[in-house]
């Protein structure tokens, strides 16, 4: 029985939580980073009595845990059609009963963020006579978490994944596809809710930033923090597109392309990738920057992602390393935008980006990233 | 001509290929070796697919220092050819003529010789390994390369299709002066005029007559 725990663990959860080390990081930051130490607790309870308070609110949130539900479906459902983990289907010789209970076992662990914050809301509510509340967030997230453990079960059960209405059939694209949008393609293909849940989470926090944040006198800075998350909750999308690009674009490296375009077409690209959240910020003119500080945002959005990439062709890289090199070079940049340097940071920060990409891109071979999460 | 000089390739410790001079006239080369001996390493080498040490240079131009230049002149074709799933052949197609100067026209009727013209707005996904192999092949010889390298080019295309491959490798050997260099497991000596053997083992490659 230890083993089948110890085998799910590696090849399922702890995979799952490597893939989206940057949506947690940011998640991390979003409820506990942005307040401080002190005020943690009152922030929390403020919290979930706004959730408790409304339904529309209450509305909010059930969407969005089923959101992240059909987050942990998509994977794992896809995890376990890899044809690396086919062995998996040999637990189909047990018992029914203790094939469901080890699926319940994965989801617990991969929806263990909800439920755990699930359980304090419930308290809550309890301690506040609210019980219909509580009846109301019980019963969804149940509703939830038996829909995604029978998904789990069936896909396993069948190895098939056609029997999933839920498969979330997304318009192919049919148009002329630019060669520096070829990750964005493949995003879009395989990784559409992460890239969906990773645009949704970062605009509702970016909306509530500008919203709710009111500065007592003009300052960039903040805005610029607020970035900081939002690249760190696209730190994830970069590595899987840097595998990508390692496993399926390493026929054009014998394609004439120089290395400057092949790094202004990097630059392109998340460019493009971050269009949503550079249109959006708008909604904070004037009040949180002005015109002229709007090129250190841009500068900001397009330097932090292709230095990030470009670390990724250094041979020492691999998916463990690369979330802890992010996380701290996210927390220095935190000090460094403290200190007001203005656009010549992000400008540093291209150039950095700039010289990994020249010297490490041709001498990059797909075996320095074994560890990969995705591998 | 294609110089091989000082060449070492090492995957983490383990020394793959060494070859210290080595050079090719202008020919039809047939790279013969064992698995494992290093013939699709040496390619994508050419290819400018795998770093190394040391240089290849083709009549002068270096691949470390002009690599843009050099990869005008080289082509390649890998044994079991890799593309996103999402791209169409028409998608690759337009992107190789267009980094490779070559013209759509001839790249399409080469798709529509090999008969896989029909699955032309279809994604790769959708495609067999024959077919896939196919438009690798016929990739590797739009543009105008001076040397063009196939990695087991006769493997899981139907008979037909190797005639027809052969047959356009000895044309544009004979009549455009493209030299080539082909690896395979299978003797097709008497098919295809070879200039010389490349035997590739012990770790290093060394010219033999046919």
């Amino acid at each position: 029985m230890r083993i089948i725990a110890k085998i799910l663990q590696s090849v399922l959860i702890n995979h799952f939580y490597k893939l989206n080390a940057g949506f947690f990081i940011f998640l991390f930051f979003l409820l506990f980073g942005v307040v401080r130490g002190g005020q943690l607790i009152e922030f929390h309870l403020g919290l979930i009595q706004a959730i408790l308070g409304g339904p529309l609110f209450l509305l909010i949130i059930i969407i969005l845990w089923g959101l992240y539900t059909l987050k942990c479906i998509n994977y794992i459902t896809k995890r376990l059609m890899e044809p690396g983990l086919s062995f998996l289907t040999c637990m189909n010789r047990l018992p029914r009963k203790q094939v469901w209970g080890w699926m319940c076992f994965v989801h617990f662990e991969v929806y263990f963020p909800v439920i755990s914050y699930v359980i304090i809301i419930i308290a809550v509510a309890i301690k506040a006579h609210q019980y219909q509340q509580a009846l109301i967030i019980f019963t969804a997230n149940l509703v939830f978490y038996i829909a995604a453990v029978r998904i789990y079960f069936k896909c396993l059960q069948l190895h098939s994944i056609d029997f999933i209405l839920l498969r979330f059939r997304f318009p192919t694209i049919q148009i002329i596809k630019p060669y520096f949008l070829y990750p964005l393609f493949f995003i879009w293909q395989e990784r559409k809710w992460m890239l969906l849940l990773t645009k949704l989470f970062t605009l509702i926090y970016l909306y509530g930033f500008i919203q709710f944040y009111e500065p007592y006198r003009y300052d960039i800075r903040p805005m610029l923090l607020s970035i900081i998350l939002v690249i760190a909750a696209h730190t994830t999308i970069i590595f899987q597109i840097r595998s990508f690009e390692t496993e399926f674009l390493l026929f054009s490296r014998n394609l004439p392309i120089s290395i400057w375009k092949r790094f202004f077409q990097m630059i392109g690209f998340y460019f493009v990738l971050l269009l949503p959240e550079l249109l959006f910020v708008w909604k904070g003119y004037p009040l949180h920057f002005n015109v002229l500080d709007y090129s250190q945002i841009v500068f900001m959005v397009i330097s932090l992602p292709a230095f990030f990439h470009a670390i990724l062709y250094t041979s020492i890289m691999n998916g463990d390393e690369y979330m802890k090199i992010v996380f701290a070079i996210l927390t220095a940049l935190f000090f460094l935008i403290l200190y007001d340097l203005g656009i010549l940071l992000f400008v540093f920060v291209v150039l950095l980006a700039l010289i990994f990409f020249y010297f490490h891109y041709y001498e990059f071979e797909k075996s320095n990233l074994v560890n990969s999460p995705k591998n | 001509m294609l110089q091989f000089e000082q060449i070492e390739k090492y995957y983490g410790n383990h020394l793959a290929l060494q070859i210290s001079s080595l050079q090719l006239e202008k020919g039809l080369f047939w790279l013969k070796g064992e698995n494992g001996s290093g013939k699709t390493t040496m390619m994508k080498m050419v290819a400018g697919l795998h770093p190394f040490k040391g240089d290849i240079l083709l009549d002068g131009i270096s691949i470390k220092n002009s690599r843009n230049d050099f990869l005008k002149l080289v082509n390649f074709a890998e044994a079991e050819p890799i593309y996103p799933s999402f791209l169409t052949a028409k998608d690759l197609v337009e992107f190789y003529c267009s980094t490779k100067k070559a013209s759509i026209k001839e790249s399409i009727q080469m798709l529509k010789d090999l008969h896989i013209f029909d699955a032309y707005q279809n994604s790769v996904g959708s495609y067999s390994s024959g077919m896939l192999k196919k438009l690798s092949i016929a990739l590797a010889l739009v543009g105008n390369p001076q040397w063009i390298l196939l990695d087991e080019p006769l493997i899981t295309i139907d008979v037909a299709a190797v005639a027809l491959v052969c047959d356009w490798i000895n044309k544009m050997h004979q009549e455009l002066g493209i030299s080539f260099i082909i690896s395979s497991h299978q003797s097709f000596q008497n098919i295809l005029p070879f200039t010389a053997v490349i035997e590739v083992q012990n770790h290093t490659a060394t010219i033999q007559d046919k």
